[in-house]
């Protein structure tokens, strides 16, 4: 009663059907593709903030900020970049933010110690409410550091940099 | 000198589909691997600063921060993918703020992450972070898109 096979039969060979699964497959690499898109990285620069109270740690500031006042014109495009407007060190870059840089790193000198002035001096933003937000991020960007242009590495200048309390909204 | 064939005896031409089905599946396994979900957090109709020394922020597990899209043409700020004008963020950050604190996360350490449109008017972003202030947050980031060409 054993079960004979002929000796055809025993050598059939059992296609498996490949086009379901190459279908899927495709499909598969079509929604990646589609949805694949190149990021640029994104990063952040630290901002602190006078608290809407009262601080109690001003008197622990030794030296007054650095005021950088930001100008803009009614369509919102920088107009001025001042240094300590209203002072006899007043300074006006114009629209340059190099200029800007240039004066920090300037100011700050070398050190980098916990007495720096770079630790220690706080940069204050003094920002027109139209400025467009790119170029008080420049500013940002200009007094908080700067690429090493030999090295490409990031070098820090002012740690502590904060907005002075805003401007009213402007009538239309 | 040809070939001959007998009758009703064709030439089997099997295409070997093994190194293509390889290759398919090593593209897919690429994508799958860049693809990113967090572009959820991104709003494609802001267009960030840019600046050479916005040094990615490297992925961490601390899950203490709040991401808040300005958005400076509709006045309209965007976080988790609702939109709140300025009157009424601050109730949905004091909400989110409650839910932060039931999960025992320090609020005094919650960063807020703003993402402004390159545009929009440094005023209204300040309205944001006073906002934010009122509610009793103190950590703010201000996000910029790297800029490679300097």
């Amino acid at each position: 009663m054993s079960l004979k096979l002929k000796r055809t039969q025993s050598h059939d060979k059992v296609e498996q059907q490949m086009t379901p699964m190459i279908d899927v497959v495709f499909q598969l690499l079509a929604f990646f593709i589609m949805t694949f898109k190149i990021v640029s990285p994104e990063g952040d620069f630290g901002i602190r903030m006078p608290s809407a109270k009262p601080q109690e740690s001003v008197a622990d500031v030794p030296l007054p900020p650095v005021k950088i006042a930001l100008k803009a014109d009614a369509a919102g495009k920088l107009q001025s970049i001042t240094i300590n407007p209203g002072t006899a060190d007043a300074r006006n870059f114009g629209t340059d933010m190099r200029l800007l840089s240039n004066w920090v790193i300037n100011y700050l000198g070398s050190d980098r110690g916990p007495n720096s002035l770079a630790k220690t001096v706080e940069a204050e933003l003094a920002c027109d409410y139209r400025l467009h937000y790119g170029h008080t991020m420049a500013a940002v960007a200009a007094v908080s550091g700067y690429l090493d242009p030999s090295t490409n590495t990031p070098i820090s200048l002012f740690e502590k940099v904060k907005f002075s309390r805003p401007q009213k909204r402007p009538t239309p | 000198m040809g070939i001959q064939l007998r009758k009703g005896e064709m030439p089997s031409a099997e295409m070997d589909m093994t190194p293509m089905i390889d290759m398919v599946f090593q593209l897919i396994a690429f994508f799958m691997m860049l693809i990113n979900f967090s572009q959820a957090e991104t709003n494609k109709r802001i267009e960030l600063p840019l600046s050479a020394l916005a040094i990615p922020v490297e992925d961490t597990d601390d899950h203490n921060f709040i991401t808040l899209h300005v958005d400076d043409k509709n006045e309209t700020i965007v976080m988790a993918a609702d939109d709140y004008s300025l009157t009424t963020l601050e109730g949905a950050l004091a909400k989110r703020r409650s839910e932060l604190e039931k999960d025992k996360l320090d609020t005094k350490k919650t960063r807020i992450v703003i993402r402004a449109d390159r545009k929009a008017q440094t005023g209204l972003v300040q309205e944001v972070i006073g906002t934010c202030q009122k509610v009793g947050f103190e950590n703010f980031k201000l996000r910029a898109e790297q800029d490679r060409k300097k």
